[in-house]
């Protein structure tokens, strides 16, 4: 910025006005003063006088556009010794940018916390405060969904397993939860927890386990999620990943895909943590009751050998081999249930509902109290 | 330059890929840096680039609008449209069959969230136009668009309503009405445009269009939106000037599918690169007619919207 004693640098030419209130541009002088930039007519009218703080670059180039705070006047520089004067008199842009990109920081930061809070705090919370009704409601939703017209199994098998879900819930202090069992008739080995105390085995997990420990391994598991209400925290968790999705969405515009992913990696990080806290408790129901872990580590490596290699960052368990680890040091006293009523099991599948019809109701659902 | 001038007043983009490819490349980093909070900006940042390299009669167009607002907007319609959406869809649920979560298998609060949504989906783009418009300067004037847009979004969602019925038939319908809607309140540096009032969609083309649609896989679509254009164009006014759109539904169609394959292949990254494909297709087939008398422009005093388009982002219909 020149010193007072300099004389304001004009141009008799070379710059034109809008004044904001009509289209028509004015030819003008402009006099780069030491406090404020001048804008007189040809006639030495002012029209303007814009003090050097509030003076505002819209465009710098092909010519140098100017304009007042948020005014809708402009002035247009094109004589390029009058912009190159007037640019060494404008004040830095640094310090609105720095408040800008402070308050950009300010809100990444927000959005973080407000995520750790939507994905990690809230859940635990707010999953422990859905009724009861309302999570067996949508645990009989989604169970709807899944067994998508598949029928479900309702051999003599079933009340073999609903007893040992039972002895093995009898070790768990969970406050008052009503255990609900079902086995569809599915290929694919899989057991799921569900809001509400539904438990979901296929058949295809039966068939390749080699004995009932396997199967009350994964029975325990699927118990320490719903001791821990895994289930109904994941109902709550899935609201805040739709709305963090649509922060990130309607903000992150092309790179949303981008941020949906690493949305789904800590989601997936997530969901190995409480894999690894069912992992826990199961094995401590198991070891109430009795039951080795050899049956349950055998059948873990027998479905990781099927398994369709999805690498571990992707998984939403853990690691195969760390879990089969754990539970072969588990001793047990005695199988976790007599062979005659393992054979049922084995054969549960042999009588089932009609496609689409709803499961059978079990003879006495277990109650977890605590 | 205070005198009107005659034939045509031209339009020209200037813009360059390869300078628009390096805003797009920063914005992409600071975004992710930012967890998307930055987008706003970045959305900022390309709309000026396009309206500061768009000369309408030698004078360059001008954004103001400005990050801030469209986060705001955006952090608005979260907390007044979208959660309260959201727990009433529980709350209907609930009120209607016992079970909040009922929409997990199609209950009732889906249904109503639906409608609503489609709704609003009109007032959106409503606001949305009004916006930009309202933040878009020319030769220091700055346009707007009249009303609250409740009336246009009324439109949208009654004559969707009979588009649907029939299979689609009906559109011209619709946007012939959406148009008379929306264009007559507009007011390009404060002068209002004036459509004709015998102006209707070309309901000849759009009957061989809907026809051909599945052969083509909707190809007939751009040679339909070609013609509406032309005669929206012809039935157009701003002051003394009168639009002229040059656009054949082949060349609609070439700049569709190649916004399309450039979204596709990039993941959706190089999007402004589309964006900016289209507005050197409209500054090129856009033509304004007559005389050009930069005195009938005067300042408007209509309102000016304060926060941005976040309605319209949630519901994801932008444009730029």
């Amino acid at each position: 910025m020149s010193t007072p004693s300099e004389p304001p640098a004009t141009a008799p030419a070379g710059a034109r006005f809008f004044d904001g209130e009509s289209a028509v541009p004015r030819a003008v002088r402009v006099e780069a003063g030491a406090t404020a930039l001048t804008v007189r007519d040809d006639e030495g009218r002012h029209l303007a006088i814009w003090s050097w703080p509030q003076v505002r670059v819209v465009a710098a180039r092909p010519e140098l556009r100017l304009a007042f705070g948020n005014a809708s006047p402009r002035l247009v520089i094109a004589d390029p010794a009058l912009a190159a004067a007037v640019r060494a008199r404008l004040p830095s842009a640094w310090p609105a940018r720095s408040r800008i990109a402070a308050r950009i920081a300010a809100a990444t930061l927000g959005l973080l916390i407000a995520g750790y809070g939507l994905l990690w705090l809230l859940p635990p919370v707010a999953g422990r405060w859905i009724p009861d009704a309302w999570a067996a409601s949508l645990g009989r939703a989604v169970l709807r969904g899944l067994a998508d017209d598949r029928p479900f199994c309702a051999g003599p098998g079933l009340a073999d397993l609903e007893g040992l879900g039972r002895r093995l819930a009898a070790a768990a202090a969970a406050g008052d939860l009503t255990l609900r069992l079902h086995v569809i008739r599915m290929s694919v080995p899989n057991a799921f927890a569900l809001p509400g105390g539904v438990i979901v085995m296929t058949s295809g997990l039966i068939e390749r386990a080699d004995g009932p420990d396997g199967v009350a391994g994964v029975l325990a598991h699927e118990l320490g999620h719903v001791v821990e209400r895994h289930p109904e925290q994941a109902v709550v968790g899935m609201l805040g990943v739709q709305a963090l999705s649509l922060l990130l969405s309607i903000g992150g515009g092309e790179v949303a895909t981008v941020l949906d992913a690493g949305l789904l990696l800590a989601v997936l990080r997530h969901s190995r943590e409480q894999e690894r806290a069912a992992d826990a408790i199961g094995l401590r129901l198991m070891r109430a009751e009795g039951v080795g872990g050899g049956g349950l580590a055998t059948l873990l490596r027998r479905l990781d050998g099927e398994g369709d290699g999805t690498p571990a960052l992707l998984s939403t368990h853990p690691g195969t081999a760390e879990r089969a680890e754990a539970a072969s040091t588990l001793p047990g006293r005695r199988p976790a249930m007599p062979a005659d009523a393992w054979r049922r099991v084995r054969e549960v599948c042999r009588t089932t509902t009609e496609p689409g019809a709803p499961p059978p109701s079990p003879a006495a659902p277990a109650v977890l109290s605590g | 330059m205070d005198q009107p001038s005659a034939t045509t007043v031209p339009i020209v983009n200037e813009a360059s890929y390869g300078r628009l490819f390096g805003i797009i490349c920063g914005n992409l980093v600071l975004t992710l840096v930012t967890l998307g909070i930055y987008g706003f900006w970045a959305r900022v940042r390309v709309r000026r680039y396009l309206w500061a390299t768009t000369r309408i009669a030698g004078e360059p167009l001008e954004y103001t609008g400005t990050g801030g607002e469209l986060l705001r907007g955006a952090l608005v319609t979260l907390v007044l449209v979208v959660v309260p959406l959201v727990l009433l869809q529980f709350a209907v649920d609930y009120l209607a069959v016992g079970d909040p979560f009922a929409s997990e298998q199609g209950g009732p609060g889906q249904l109503v969230i639906l409608v609503i949504v489609t709704f609003l989906a009109g007032l959106a783009i409503f606001r949305a136009t009004r916006y930009r418009f309202g933040r878009s300067h020319w030769m220091g004037m700055r346009s707007t668009v009249r009303g609250e847009g409740w009336r246009y979004a009324a439109l949208s969602f009654v004559h969707l309503a009979h588009v649907i019925l029939t299979l689609g038939l009906t559109k011209p319908a619709r946007d012939g009405a959406l148009a008379r809607a929306l264009y007559p309140r507009m007011l390009p540096a404060g002068v209002p445009l004036t459509l004709d009032d015998d102006f209707r969609a070309p309901w000849g083309r759009w009957l061989v269009c809907w026809l051909l649609l599945l052969p083509t896989l909707g190809a007939s679509l751009s040679w339909y939106d070609a013609a509406f254009y032309r005669r929206l164009a012809a039935r157009l006014h701003w002051d003394r000037l009168r639009a002229e759109v040059g656009a054949t539904g082949g060349q609609m169609l070439r700049l569709v599918v190649g916004n399309l394959l450039i979204i596709v292949f990039s993941l959706t990254l190089l999007t402004s690169l589309a964006s900016l494909r289209s507005w050197r297709f409209w500054c090129r087939h856009l033509r304004l007619q007559g005389e050009l008398d930069l005195r009938a422009l005067r300042q408007t005093a209509e309102s000016r919207e304060r926060t941005g388009e976040g309605l319209a982002s949630a519901l994801d219909v932008d444009a730029v």
